[in-house]
């Protein structure tokens, strides 16, 4: 009976098996625990379905999530739409008020580059280093955007990585900030900065742009969609489109985005060694990152009077707003009366910027 | 002595700790505010009594907007 | 040429100098803010910090 010739469960493998169950704890970490649960859930979902057999869903050319992947992943579309959305929810006053902060996410960039470097000392190419190492830039869309063009066999590991890392900053950071810093430095107050005006933050996502695209070409697709959803926001005129960005776009954006890069992750493509080295490879470069921002901020320190509190240089990682919530309940513990998550916000958005500086960088150098 | 007792940072009120004419001491608990999904306690700066509240339990307040006066 | 030492120099100081580049175009508009807030006092320096 052909019917039950081509029954699914007949051509089930115990990789499948295996990644159900990866799946599925992503469902549950995103459910549960509220890790990332906008992007975990659906990616979980994802790989859930990618590993049933059969069903045509990721064929080339005629499965419906490989033609979701197909136009919206691979051809570049999905990661600026979701920069659209983040770039019209920003505010960028913390940053203007002292831009001095700006060196902090750059700084953060650090474990992105140790990391390449790890990467491909361990024999990855550089292509795949490139793509690891920018795990380290705590910033999803970024990650996948580079993945599709550098590394695409690695786009679904090196995805789910990024975001379980983000999730868990509240938990990778504070050891390390604790390591190094002083119970003194952590009690600095920082000083209220300048108050910034409506027109500054109109003008600073068209001259941001001007600025890192005729430096970086390769960044533009991004870096001009974050700057247009922010002056959206800013030019407080577009009402409608800035709300759009911010909640019915990026919404959709997120859904498929999800889907897709979890459907990536089919057992032959997931279960191999290398992936192990990419979880571990993608903490350490947080792991390094956070320390990159935490040392700059100190070595500032030492040529101004005006301290800065080098747990804000650990939200240099850019896992918006989480690692700026970090710095603050890591300062509030020293001193309760300290304030510093609107500091801490200004390398939180430089890192974003940093990161795909970054990986503009990379992809001239390298795509 | 009036003192102002301004917000630390943007957000939203979520909850006031003290009522108007209550005694408090500096570091005492007056009033939480939501940012960032996070939840901030603003303290007391000083000793005295609450003369004035201008916020409000909802409201969206500025960085540097007035909270509380304590006298 | 795209050797990974080249790579991970060109990549880290390319990041510093983009941010670089960021960082005094935003002083730049701090000053002109500030300059365009007080057209009365025009003998006044912008403070940069």
């Amino acid at each position: 009976m052909p019917f039950f010739e081509q029954l699914g469960i007949l051509a089930l493998t115990p990789g499948m098996v295996v990644m159900w169950l990866i799946g599925l704890t992503l469902v549950y970490l995103a459910v549960s625990r509220e890790y990332e649960p906008l992007l975990l859930l659906p990616i979980g979902f994802g790989v859930l379905v990618a590993n049933l057999p059969l069903t045509g869903l990721m064929d080339p050319g005629e499965g419906l999530i490989w033609r979701f992947y197909h136009y919206g992943v691979e051809w570049e579309v999905i990661p600026p739409l979701i920069f659209l959305g983040l770039g019209a929810h920003t505010d960028f006053g913390p940053l203007l008020s002292q831009p001095r902060l700006i060196f902090l996410g750059a700084a953060a960039q650090g474990g992105v580059y140790l990391t390449f470097f790890a990467a491909q000392a361990f024999g990855f190419t550089l292509q795949e280093s490139a793509t690891i190492g920018i795990i380290g830039g705590a910033d999803g869309p970024t990650t996948i955007f580079l993945a599709a063009q550098l590394a695409p066999h690695l786009l679904g590991a090196c995805a789910v990585a990024a975001y379980s890392y983000m999730a868990l900053v509240p938990i990778i950071q504070p050891p390390i900030m604790r390591l190094l810093t002083t119970e003194q430095e952590r009690k600095i107050r920082m000083k209220k900065a300048r108050k910034v005006t409506a027109r500054e933050k109109l003008l600073f996502p068209l001259a941001a742009t001007l600025v890192i695209v005729l430096l970086v070409p390769a960044s533009a697709p991004l870096i001009a969609m974050f700057m247009l959803g922010n002056l959206f926001r800013e030019s407080k005129v577009v009402d409608r489109l800035t709300d759009t960005a911010q909640n019915a776009l990026m919404n959709i954006v997120t859904i498929f985005l999800g889907l897709t890069v979890g459907a990536t992750m089919s057992a032959d493509a997931f279960l191999r060694g290398d992936v192990i080295f990419i979880f571990v490879l993608g903490l350490v470069a947080f792991a390094v990152s956070t320390a990159c921002g935490l040392l700059l901020a100190k070595l500032m320190n030492l040529f101004t009077s005006d301290k800065i509190n080098p747990l804000v240089g650990a939200a240099g990682v850019s896992a918006v707003p989480m690692a700026a919530r970090v710095a603050h309940k890591m300062g509030a513990e020293a001193d309760k009366k300290n304030y510093l998550l609107m500091f801490a916000m200004g390398p939180n958005l430089s890192g974003v910027i940093g990161t795909v500086i970054a990986a503009g960088i990379f992809l001239t150098m390298l795509g | 002595m009036a003192e102002e007792v301004l917000a630390p940072l943007a957000g939203k009120v979520l909850s006031v700790a003290v009522a108007v004419g209550a005694t408090v001491e500096e570091d005492d608990e007056l009033l939480v505010l939501e940012a960032m999904k996070m939840e901030t306690v603003v303290y007391a700066p000083a000793d005295g009594t609450v003369s004035a509240i201008q916020a409000q339990v909802g409201q969206q307040v500025d960085e540097d907007d007035p909270l509380m006066t304590i006298d | 040429m795209d050797t990974p030492h080249s790579i991970f120099i060109n990549g880290l100081s390319g990041v510093f100098v983009g941010i670089g580049m960021l960082y005094l175009m935003m002083k730049l508009l701090a000053v002109l803010s500030d300059r365009w807030a007080k057209p009365a006092s025009k003998s006044e320096s912008g403070t940069t910090k």
